[in-house]
């Protein structure tokens, strides 16, 4: 019998739709972006339109998922695989929510004056989306130093997030008139910055699918 | 010691008595058997030699011979043989596949395990009756040959029956799963399977019949024959009978001669077992459950 | 209940006796073409009784009475009726048993064996046969220079298969698998079930197994039985993901039998 058997085709389908969500993930954080860049609607209201879709197929996936278990009674690293990416379904998911609720400030900030021309956001929202491909990467390759990579790059993230706030902060100081507009932004980037979190969650996942080992709540290592 | 190691070496020691008496009688019954094979061939073998083989018999011991014996048991045996395996073997296939397992079937069951019971000189007052007045066969080797088939037939049925039992009942149903009918499975796996045990089964059933001497002197078999028989109607003797013959007279001679007609009989019981046994092993080899 | 695929069989009512006993109690369910599906159930729950009703095994024991209806498409028979015949009916449905129980032959003589009472006789069109059999059933590259050599001489796995082989070089329609693998190590218990899955795109396949875990890797659809009824039937990632009756999800968990 070449081909392969009945429970590595079931994997293999999952893995695709995992695949498929992560590249929706992916479009719409760069459409999210975008739309804040050009300070474009249709683009802001592609992304909320959109974020129907990746629910759907969150739940998908998560049926894929249980139905395997139930089927199949994985075991060792073919469970750990599943477990994980039950979890990473769920931070993907999480993530597109985010990019949702960017492209509503994005809508929101394109009907007001443009406060100031972008610069650190986009730095930041670049990092985020090379995260999240990279963490997607890591999860098909099952590959820990990608992983590993991803994970530290969150501190970066962080410290943009405190430049972006301080220098919002200075602006509000100086223009009680820009308020409504920073704080919109100060709240896209502390979305992005949430988004990171949930790329490092990722592959935290990814390390113990690959190594057996635990590395949550333990801290930077 | 121990009360437990005490009742240890009690039980010990009650198994080595077992052993030893059991190693005792076994060896006595050898013994026994061994010393009178001995003394029938001390006295027996010189005598054996192709003119005894081919001579009739004789008032004179030295000239007597067993031609017309062995002859005659050839011929009964084969009469034997044509009437019981056939019947008993068919008989067997019909009780144990075909018959309905109702009270009928059970009474001629009990039936036939009785008449392997019954003493072979009542089975030879029978065939007086029947075979040789009746029917008018006389004293011939065709009544002696179906008497002797009637009397092993019941062993020839209880063996067959015993063999077709043996085949194990996966085997029928993946027989019949695959579409086979009752005759099918019969002709092509129960019968070839059962063919050992069945083959065994008539060895000794023929080996049983080979030494009966009483069935065959009630329907007459003639003690004194110097001729050969030229067809089954035609008055016979057989080797047992002959040996009886002799050993009834009172010269010593004669004895030798019965002595020498017993070795050449144990020795053709001995060969149709070693067939036996062969065919068993043989059959064992091919045929795995 | 189950719809929308093409049926291959339906029984309907079906109730069993066994002398005054009755085994199985009004049972109805369809089996679907082209796909596997599972009865399972406690031990003495009736399925292997039901298994057998299928190819009329009961028949060969006396005091057995069939109820209701084995409807086997696309003729439509009736297979319980009496006008139907046993022997045409075990020549459409070929069953492979519990433990192996390959005939004291060669390996070619117990893959031909069906083909011959079938009235096959001509030497090339059999080797054919038994060659195609051989592989369908996955044994064909193991056993093609020994086909002469006694069936007794190979392993467990590899008799069962050929019991396999046994069974399809018929051309059934329906193929009966009672508990294949429950004597077998975990190796050839899962070459066996990959093979199922194979096997289900040329046949229909009914299989009766106390492991459920099975029943979930190799099914289509799943039947629980409880004490001679028929307690659920649905698609097996339904029926273990989902059940509906509390009784079935005490089984599935483990929680009885």
């Amino acid at each position: 019998m070449g081909d392969a058997k009945s429970f590595e085709k079931d994997l293999e389908e999952i893995k695709q739709e995992l695949s498929r969500m992560g590249g929706m993930i992916e479009k719409a954080i760069s459409t999210a972006l975008l739309s804040l860049k050009e300070r474009n609607a249709r683009l802001a209201k592609e992304v909320i339109r959109t974020d129907k879709e990746i629910d759907e197929q969150e739940l998908k996936i998560e049926d894929l998922c249980i139905k395997y278990i139930a089927l199949q009674q994985p075991k060792a690293s073919d469970l750990r695989f599943i477990t994980s990416v039950m979890k990473i379904n769920n931070e993907l998911e999480r993530i597109g929510d985010y990019a949702e609720y960017m492209s509503r400030q994005s809508l929101f900030l394109a009907s007001l004056p443009a406060l100031k021309p972008l610069v650190n956001i986009p730095i930041m929202a670049e990092i985020v989306q090379a995260m999240v491909q990279k963490s997607l990467k890591a999860l098909l390759e099952r590959n820990a130093e990608l992983a590993k990579e991803v994970i530290e790059q969150d501190q970066e993230v962080d410290d943009l997030q405190q430049k972006i706030y301080k220098n919002l902060l200075a602006d509000m100081t100086r223009d009680p008139q820009t308020i409504e507009r920073a704080t919109s932004l100060l709240l896209v980037s502390t979305k992005l910055e949430r988004m990171a979190d949930h790329a490092t969650n990722i592959c935290e996942d990814i390390i113990y699918l690959v190594t057996g080992v635990t590395i949550r709540h333990k801290g930077k290592f | 010691m121990t009360p437990l190691k005490n009742i240890i070496r009690k039980n010990k020691f009650l198994d080595f008595l077992f052993i030893v008496l059991s190693s005792f009688f076994l060896l006595f019954s050898l013994l026994m058997l061994t010393l009178l094979i001995l003394d029938l061939a001390v006295t027996g073998l010189p005598r054996i030699s192709w003119a005894f083989l081919f001579s009739f018999p004789s008032r004179f011991a030295d000239k007597a011979g067993i031609l017309s014996a062995w002859v005659g048991t050839t011929c009964v045996m084969g009469v034997t043989a044509l009437t019981a395996i056939p019947l008993g073997i068919a008989s067997g296939i019909y009780l144990e596949e075909y018959a309905q397992k109702n009270w009928m079937m059970h009474l001629i069951e009990i039936n036939i395990s009785n008449l392997a019971s019954v003493p072979s000189i009542v089975f030879g007052l029978m065939a007086l009756g029947i075979f040789v007045y009746t029917l008018g066969l006389g004293h011939s080797i065709l009544s002696a040959g179906l008497t002797l088939g009637l009397l092993i037939l019941p062993i020839v049925i209880c063996t067959t029956r015993e063999a077709i039992r043996a085949v194990p009942g996966y085997i029928r149903e993946a027989s019949y799963a695959v579409g086979a009918t009752q005759w099918q499975t019969i002709r092509d796996h129960i019968l070839p399977y059962s063919t050992g045990g069945i083959l065994t089964g008539i060895m000794i059933a023929l080996c049983r019949a080979i030494g009966e001497t009483a069935p065959l002197i009630t329907i007459g078999a003639l003690t004194f024959i110097a001729f050969l028989p030229h067809s089954l109607l035609d008055p016979f003797t057989v080797m047992p009978i002959q040996m009886f013959n002799w050993t009834s007279r009172p010269q010593e001679a004669f004895h030798v001669n019965a002595a020498a007609t017993g070795i050449i009989l144990l020795g053709m019981t001995l060969s149709m077992n070693a067939v036996a046994i062969y065919v068993r092993t043989s059959f064992r080899k091919k045929i795995q459950w | 209940m189950v719809a929308m695929e093409n049926h291959k069989a339906e029984i309907k009512n079906l109730s069993f006796c066994y002398g005054q006993t009755r085994v199985l109690k009004n049972i109805s369910f369809s089996i679907a073409e082209h796909r596997v599906t599972a009865l399972i159930g406690p031990s003495g729950c009736g399925k292997t009784t039901l298994l057998r009703c299928f190819n009329r095994m009961h028949d060969l024991y006396p005091g057995n009475r069939y109820e209701g209806e084995i409807i086997l498409y696309p003729d439509a028979f009736n297979l319980l009726s009496k006008r139907m015949d046993p022997i045409e009916i075990r020549m459409r449905i070929s069953m492979v048993f519990q433990k192996a129980n390959p005939f004291p032959k060669s390996i070619f003589e117990n893959v031909a064996y069906g083909l011959k009472i079938r009235g096959v006789c001509d030497k090339h069109h059999l080797s054919q046969k038994v060659e195609e059999a051989l592989k369908n059933a996955a044994l064909w590259e193991e056993v093609k220079d020994r086909l002469s050599c006694l069936a007794s001489s190979l392993s467990g796995g590899q008799q069962q298969r050929l019991c396999i082989a046994r069974a399809l070089a018929t051309d059934p329609e329906l193929v009966l698998f009672d508990e294949p693998t429950s004597a077998l190590d975990p190796t050839a218990t899962q070459r066996i079930e990959e093979l199922i899955q194979e096997l289900k795109k040329k046949y229909t396949i009914v299989i009766v197994t106390h492991n459920m875990q099975q029943a979930a890797r190799v099914s289509d659809y799943t039947g629980f039985f409880y004490l001679g009824e028929l307690i659920e039937f649905d698609r097996t990632d339904i029926l273990f993901t989902n059940p509906k009756v509390k009784k079935t999800e005490e089984y599935i968990t483990g929680r009885f039998g």
